[in-house]
């Protein structure tokens, strides 16, 4: 249970509070709602650059991260398809810091011609680092744009290809500071042993004050339903082939996520898991198999990821997929099973409300999707999952004109 | 509008924690110190008490990290293959148990330690108690767990060979303390070929004995769970305990410079460093003020420089790496695989002006903030105080040793960082090492 106050700013800025008695540091986070989603299908990667170059200055500030530094705190930013993310820990004597440099970046992100040059330069190194230079690293390269053919899912948040980042030219990444960065289109959240009423008060001082139109309206345009499966197959220097299967499932928001989530575990969560125990341990067909779903806000992905034996054709793996994930679907789920995965997640959410930071994360991450309270509603909407809720969900899920497959073939050469 | 904005000049007053009395600043520090008590078999059990959570966290740690091995592989595949049957329970019995309580299995096993533990909800830690024991106390071993293990583990090493970053990790460690050395033997491929049953049979019999075991746990109510561990592993001698003598060969300290070919590299991965001083020698904290300096933080030097000034890394940083007989000093990063020759000499570049030029107040003090609030941030939680204890406790560091180095910190002049910059990095000593395009271009 994360307990919480909130108030709202005139200009429209969120702003939760948690009190945690027992937490050394303050964590300061400040979510804006703004991701990969908004980008124009001609220049993404922007929202990802976007969040380095908020390190880069503002009207007071030469640098971020030196006075939050000599104040004892540290920073960092993440940036999904949904959210742009900035979290703050820091000693609560200096908290009124954290509010004086988000607040500042907010007002007058300074936005110079070198920052933004060099951000680009480091956000390809990242691309070359994380997305070319790994065995499989370009897989969410190739598996977004097969399973979306519309929806602005179908790159990831690094961009479709790094001459994105390196063509964005200064004014659309302007436009784009001033489209989404507004106090009414984000959300800050504060955990440590606080006072409340101080930290409102330093949110009215600090954030009260910034004026800024904020007018965008998210339309997205909607993925068609997949009628057919679909399939890719690339050859690559990897040391060995390589299945990625994506089927289209409920976001975060639909009330079939938890027994989406709960699947996922049911299937691959654990050696003891079903498909696991069938097609690693006893067939023998891979050496390692994960299913997860990405949680986005939108509809999003039920991904089963499994690296092919080392002795086995990738056909008979990719069957034995198939036939492992038709048995299950046809399949009497006993009880225990669900129950197995339900101690799972309730394990899961109280280790996630261990830590000052991951709270305060939670709370703005949660009232983004409506509600900062959900957090507190997340392990009865697990528990409610019935055995009828997890055939039902799986039968519409996991279909295979609902698949797309990815192979990855060894480059034999 | 810009105007009105006016009192933004003026920043809020801050606590400068390089300059607070550490005895008064801090609290928490007394969640540090763990209430220890002894099984009757004489196990000591390190009790950390804290929260208001519902969850335990209880660890069985023993000295029989990868050092202690003659067979590379053994002391891992021992603690791998621990969930993969017991006398009274398969594999999948054990797994399927753990998770009917929602209960997660650690296992560990690194250079010097393994460990053992379970995260679970307090209330269920008496259901998983005894598949613990059991998998601690009589594992089966069962080949055909191994064989797959093997092969599995197999193909992750040869997809982690492919990745510049971990060769160039192993090839430092290999060529830092030399391949006889317990700290440098690292496995290759035809080792998964020749691990036998056997090895691992015996690891467990020599190392995995109550007489080798400590235990650690944490929870809001750590004393309710005490005799539910007594029962499980205190009541009588278990194990053999045979450890063997461990041999130190020489390390060779000469410099070396060494190059991994990977011509379709878009990025090199770089290392440079060397062996250095120990946590318990009076420099160390020394040391580790100039190491955060030159690259233990977003702002530190190297950071500055070859990231947020040049644009040719995602990252580099420089760590103190400590294992229980040595530490080294590394220097790691990815880089622009065209640049990778200019990333060298920056490093360089970098060592020598802190050989030479002071480092002004200014900077050293944010250095010295960064430091003790970084502190501050690794006890949050109420896990966190039994993994910042073992940090001193396997390092054989006094009680005092948390405020004694954030008192050290404080005190750290810019003279004593530009000593420690001569005496500890002697560029013409250090191994230089890339793995990446044969040309180094500039």
């Amino acid at each position: 249970m994360i307990n919480f106050q909130k108030h709202i700013l005139a200009n429209g800025l969120r702003v939760l509070v948690h009190i945690d008695k027992s937490a050394p540091i303050a964590a300061f986070n400040m979510l804006y709602n703004v991701g990969s989603k908004d980008e124009s299908p001609d220049r993404t990667g922007l929202a990802h650059l976007f969040e380095h170059l908020m390190f880069g200055g503002s009207e007071n500030v030469i640098s971020f991260d030196g006075p939050l530094e000599e104040a004892g705190g540290q920073s960092n930013a993440f940036t999904s398809s949904d959210i742009t993310n900035y979290f703050i820990t820091i000693p609560k004597q200096n908290l009124e810091t954290a509010f004086w440099l988000e607040s500042d970046r907010l007002n007058s992100l300074t936005l110079n011609q070198n920052s933004i040059n060099v951000q680009k330069a480091v956000v390809i190194e990242e691309f070359k680092q994380r997305y070319l230079n790994q065995p499989y690293g370009d897989a969410w390269l190739l598996l977004r744009p097969l399973a979306y053919k519309v929806h602005p899912y179908s790159w990831p948040t690094i961009g479709k290809d790094i001459s994105h980042i390196e063509n964005a030219g200064d004014d659309e990444i302007r436009e784009f500071f001033n489209k989404h960065y507004a106090p009414a289109n984000a959300i800050l959240a504060v955990s440590g042993n606080v006072d409340p009423d101080e930290i409102f008060r330093f949110a009215e001082k600090w954030f009260g004050p910034i004026q800024r139109n904020f007018s965008y309206k998210r339309l997205l345009p909607s993925e068609p339903v997949q009628i057919k499966e679909r399939s890719m197959t690339v050859i690559r220097d990897v040391p060995y082939d390589s299945i990625y299967l994506s089927f289209h499932c409920p976001g975060r928001k639909h009330p079939d996520f938890y027994s989406t989530d709960l699947i996922s575990d049911i299937l691959c969560g654990s050696e003891s898991s079903h498909l696991y125990r069938e097609l690693v341990k006893k067939k023998q067909l891979f050496s390692e198999l994960d299913a997860f779903n990405t949680g986005d806000v939108e509809n999003g992905l039920f991904i089963l990821a499994g690296k092919v034996k080392n002795n086995i054709n990738i056909e008979e793996a990719a069957n034995g997929l198939r036939g492992g994930i038709s048995e299950f679907i046809t399949k009497n789920l006993e009880l225990n099973e669900l129950d197995k995965v339900k101690h799972k997640a309730e394990t899961a959410i109280a280790y996630s409300e261990l830590k000052a930071l991951d709270k305060a994360m939670n709370l703005a991450i949660f009232e983004n999707l409506g509600n900062a309270n959900l957090v507190n509603e997340e392990l009865a909407n697990y528990e409610s999952v019935t055995l009828n809720d997890i055939s039902r969900v799986s039968n519409s899920i996991l279909e295979f004109n609902n698949a797309s497959f990815l192979y990855y073939k060894k480059d034999t050469l | 509008m810009i105007n009105s904005h006016s009192f933004r000049k003026e920043p809020p007053r801050i606590t400068h924690l390089h300059k607070i009395s550490a005895q008064d600043g801090f609290s928490g520090l007394e969640l540090l110190n763990p209430v220890l008590s002894r099984l009757s078999n004489s196990i000591p059990v390190y009790q950390f008490k804290s929260g208001t959570h519902e969850l335990v966290k209880l660890e069985l740690i023993f000295k029989a990290g990868s050092r202690y091995q003659d067979f590379p592989l053994t002391a891992s595949f021992t603690n791998s293959l621990l969930r993969e049957g017991s006398q009274e329970y398969s594999s999948y019995e054990i797994a399927d148990t753990f998770d009917l309580f929602g209960a997660s299995l650690i296992l560990s096993c690194e250079r010097d330690r393994a460990t053992v533990g379970v995260i679970c909800m307090a209330k269920y830690l008496s259901s998983v108690l005894p598949l613990l024991e059991s998998i601690i106390k009589f594992p089966s071993f069962p080949q055909d767990e191994l064989n797959l293990m093997l092969a599995r583990q197999k193909q992750e090493f040869h997809t982690n060979m492919e990745k510049v970053g971990y060769v160039a990790s192993r090839e430092f460690n290999e060529t830092l303390f030399g391949k006889e050395h317990p700290y440098g033997r690292m496995a290759e491929s035809e080792d998964f070929n020749n691990l036998r049953i056997d090895h691992i049979k015996q690891f467990h019999r020599n190392y995995y004995s109550s007489d080798n075991c400590e235990i650690f746990i944490s929870s809001a109510n750590p004393e309710l769970s005490a005799e539910l561990i007594h029962n499980s592993f205190g009541k009588e001698i278990w194990g053999i305990n045979e450890p063997k003598q461990t041999f130190w060969p020489d390390i060779d300290l000469k410099p070396k410079e060494l190059h991994f070919a990977r011509e379709n590299a878009v990025q090199s991965a770089i290392r440079i460093g060397m062996t250095t001083i120990t946590p318990d020698h009076e420099d160390f904290t020394t040391l580790k003020v100039l190491n955060t300096l030159l690259g233990g933080f977003f702002g530190s030097r190297l950071m500055k420089n070859i990231r947020e000034e040049k644009g040719l890394t995602y990252g580099i940083g420089a760590n103190l790496i400590s294992f229980e007989k040595f530490t080294y000093m590394v220097i790691s990063s990815e880089v622009n695989a065209d640049k990778t020759k200019q990333v060298i000499d920056e490093v360089f570049n970098e060592i020598s002006l802190l050989h030479n030029i002071p480092v002004i107040e200014e900077e050293l003090n944010l250095v010295k903030n960064f430091m003790i609030g970084g502190f501050l941030q690794s006890i949050d939680g109420p896990f966190s105080f039994a993994e910042k204890f073992k940090e001193r406790h396997y390092l054989n560091l006094e009680d005092s040793h948390f405020l004694n180095t954030i008192q050290h910190i404080q005190n750290t002049t810019s003279l004593d960082i530009m000593n420690a910059a001569k005496l500890y990095y002697p560029v013409n000593q250090m191994i230089r090492l890339v793995v990446g395009k044969t040309e180094l271009n500039n």
